[in-house]
């Protein structure tokens, strides 16, 4: 970024035009007139670049102060009655805070300073003014000068500064231990103004150094046996006049400086010129813009526009761009999605093809497909319940019917009938109510307990037969009906058995009775077998497979 | 502040803001753009993905087809798929008859009917099922002859049925010794024809599987 420097130094007005190192122009405007128009002529046709005024005035007082540590408002209000103390109608007044004392109650130190007379510059600030000038700031000469130390004497204790920035007056600037303690601009007498030689003259080297050296010792800044060190900064044509010159003492000791090399240093490029005052203005032009010296914000308003109206600018700029970029990205991606979607819309249409080729023909079909399934599962259950047929079960009792111990137990009646599971759940339930009544003396407690009625309980037996006695014992024919329930009772799906009616019935919920010796004889034939007939009838769950006879016993339910 | 706001010129800035302006109104037209563009995608993609799950639904159902079409094909030979064969139950009953050389035969069809949830322990929501119940009574030499007869009919009667009650009692006035050409028993049975109805009548001509 260029910069614009003003430099003023009490009478003409220079400005260097810079560009990082490079020096681009300067020109020279002098008080009268027409150095005004000239100067008012330039700046309105120049370019507006941030600008900078530099001054080296003779009019610029510093004071070194101490004040108590104190911080925020009270430390404010130390400064500003300091302030008003000394420059109190002074409009451009610097404060810099130097550093605390080492000793005592380790005050603070300030340096104050102040650029005194305003009517030099005020003619040159209005046509600042009129032209409206972005001015960043007014900075000053002795306080950036210190930029320089570290280059031409990084370990001095105590520096001075001697520069010639014009022809009529040298700069003098004192640093202790790096830090500005004082500086003044001394004037040359009237018959050396134009005479560069002056620079390097015995006596405009020696008799303000020894001034304030003496001021210096006098105010116990510098100890008697001190060495104060005098660094000169002069052109490369001087030195060699200068290098005969014995001006050393055992209290100061000089140094020249050849500002050609300092120009190197800085790879300031394409200066004609290498005066001080082109130093300065470099060394000012890489001031910070936001932190000047002296400017009051009146200086500034014009600068401060310009920062808006280029962060404006640059805002405008900036948002075009990125609203250009993001809206390139979002075509782009338009252009992506767009693609993208047309090969989604081919997929669908092959899908939709190949949909209308292989399904839409078989659309009836394959509709119904879970139908012939379920038709399929229907018929195979269907096919299970068929197969629990009547004839199926002679295969289950035949076997307990031949053996031969039950040789004299007759089978007459053999009903079989399906019931849905709640009616035969009923039926069951009914015939067990009075099971607890009727358990009977000599059956085992697995045998009379019933269990609970199975839902899918669907078919039911019923066996009706008689038995011939053939002189059995009452305990021979309850033990024979006893063994002939149990074998019942294990063939496979059978559920529940319940004993209607039995011969030789001593259940505590029967009665029984039976003629004695005498009348037997007169007993009919068709007596007897009443008197001996059983009635079982037998649940079976369908869904179980009932060709195997063994396990899964039940219960048997006497009633 | 304001007083710098009112001290800016603000017409230098025209071609600034109305380069802005035009580079905000491409970025409004192409994020209208990109929206709209995006909303055509998402329905793209969403029809891709339902004719996908339809023709994925179809290869299902062609698969379920070819895993039960053929044994559907078969119950309907079977005579259960399909209007009822009354014709060849009565056919069937009187053959079977004849071949056992059954004394005493007697059988009753009734009408057909739509079977009801007690009819059988299965029953089906989509499938009607329809049912014919028959009553049969007999005389037997022999309760071996009622084992054969019943099982000769499952195997060769058209369609499936399902017997709802039998009572076979050995008849009283006879011996156990009976000769062998005089019945010893009675019986009756009640049996229900089951019939499902064909879903592929609806089916249109020509259709091949």
């Amino acid at each position: 970024m260029n910069r614009r420097i003003f430099y003023f130094a009490g009478y003409r007005l220079k400005i260097f035009e810079w560009h990082q190192n490079k020096l681009l122009g300067s020109h020279s405007f002098e008080p009268d007139e027409e150095g005004f128009a000239n100067f008012s002529f330039y700046l309105k046709n120049a370019p507006q670049v941030p600008s900078q005024l530099l001054v080296d005035l003779v009019e610029e007082d510093f004071r070194r102060e101490n004040i108590p540590h104190v911080v925020g408002a009270a430390h404010k209000a130390l400064v500003s009655r300091l302030v008003d103390r000394h420059y109190r109608d002074e409009p451009y007044v610097h404060i810099a805070k130097l550093g605390r004392e080492k000793t005592g109650r380790k005050d603070d130190q300030i340096l104050l300073s102040a650029l005194t007379n305003q009517a030099l510059l005020k003619p040159w600030l209005d046509v600042l003014h009129q032209c409206e000038c972005p001015l960043a700031g007014i900075w000053s000469v002795p306080l950036i000068s210190k930029q320089l130390l570290p280059l031409i004497a990084p370990d001095e204790k105590n520096v001075l500064l001697l520069s010639r920035l014009i022809l009529t007056a040298q700069r003098e600037t004192y640093f202790k231990e790096g830090t500005l303690l004082l500086s003044r601009q001394a004037k040359f007498d009237r018959d050396k103004r134009d005479d560069r030689n002056t620079l390097v003259s015995k006596e405009s080297l020696t008799s303000g150094v020894q001034q304030i050296q003496i001021f210096l010792t006098n105010q116990r800044i510098m100890a008697f046996n001190e060495v104060l060190n005098v660094y000169c900064m002069v052109p490369t044509e001087f030195l060699p006049s200068l290098a005969n010159k014995q001006l050393d003492s055992d209290k100061v000791k000089y140094h020249y400086v050849d500002l050609n090399l300092i120009f190197k240093h800085y790879k300031i490029k394409k200066t004609e010129e290498y005066g001080a005052d082109v130093l300065y203005s470099f060394l000012c032009a890489r001031m910070p813009l936001l932190k000047d010296h002296y400017a009051t914000l009146k200086e500034k308003r014009f600068f401060h526009r310009y920062l808006v109206s280029n962060s404006i600018r640059i805002g405008a700029l900036l948002g075009s761009l990125i609203f250009l970029l993001i809206a390139g990205l979002l075509f782009l991606n338009v252009k992506e999605i767009k693609q993208k979607r047309e090969l989604t819309e081919v997929n669908q249409q092959l899908l939709a093809k190949r949909n209308a080729q292989d399904f839409v023909p078989l659309e009836q079909p394959l509709l119904d497909s879970p139908n012939i399934q379920a038709s399929v599962e229907l018929a195979k259950k269907l096919a299970i319940e068929a197969n629990n047929s009547p004839e199926n079960y002679f295969a289950y009792f035949s076997p307990v019917f031949s053996q031969p111990e039950f040789a004299d137990i007759h089978l007459e009646s053999f009903e079989w009938k399906k019931y849905t599971a709640q009616e035969l759940s009923q039926i069951l339930t009914t015939q067990q109510a009075s099971v607890a009544e009727a358990k009977p003396d000599g059956y085992t407690e697995e045998m009379y307990v019933a269990t609970p009625v199975d839902a899918n309980l669907q078919v039911l037996v019923t066996l009706s037969g008689s038995v011939d006695r053939k002189g059995r014992s009452y305990r021979e024919m309850t033990q024979l009906m006893q063994d002939f329930v149990a074998q019942l009772n294990n063939i496979k799906g059978t559920t529940q058995l319940v004993i209607l009616k039995m011969p030789i019935d001593l259940r505590p919920g029967r009665s029984f009775s039976e003629e004695q010796e005498i009348n037997k004889k007169l007993k009919s034939k068709d007596q007897e077998k009443i008197e001996n007939e059983y009635q079982l009838l037998i649940g079976f769950d369908i869904h179980k497979d009932a060709n195997t006879t063994d396990g899964d016993n039940s219960g048997v339910v006497y009633e | 502040m304001n007083e710098l706001l009112k001290s800016i010129h603000w017409k230098q800035y025209w071609l600034s803001f109305i380069f802005l302006g035009i580079s905000l109104a491409l970025l409004c037209v192409s994020l209208w753009l990109y929206i709209h563009e995006k909303d055509k995608l998402t329905q793209a993609e969403m029809a891709t993905g339902q004719q996908k799950s339809m023709n994925d639904a179809a290869e299902q159902s062609v698969q379920q087809l070819k895993n039960y079409y053929s044994e559907y094909r078969i119950l309907k030979n079977q005579g259960l798929v399909g209007e009822p064969p009354r014709l060849d139950w009565a056919e069937i009953l009187l053959k079977k008859y004849q071949d056992y050389q059954i004394p005493g035969f007697y059988f009753a069809l009734s009408p057909t009917a739509l079977s009801k949830p007690e009819d059988t322990s299965f029953t089906s929501d989509v499938i009607e099922i329809k049912k014919t119940p028959m009553q049969i009574s007999f005389n037997l030499l022999h309760e071996g002859d009622f084992y054969r007869y019943m099982q000769a009919l499952h195997q060769q009667a058209k369609g499936q049925f399902s017997v709802q009650e039998c009572v076979i009692n050995r008849d009283i006035n006879q011996s156990i010794d009976a000769t062998e050409f005089v019945p010893g028993f009675k019986g009756q049975c009640d049996i229900l024809w089951f019939s499902l109805k064909d879903i592929t009548n609806a089916w249109p001509e020509g259709v091949s599987l």
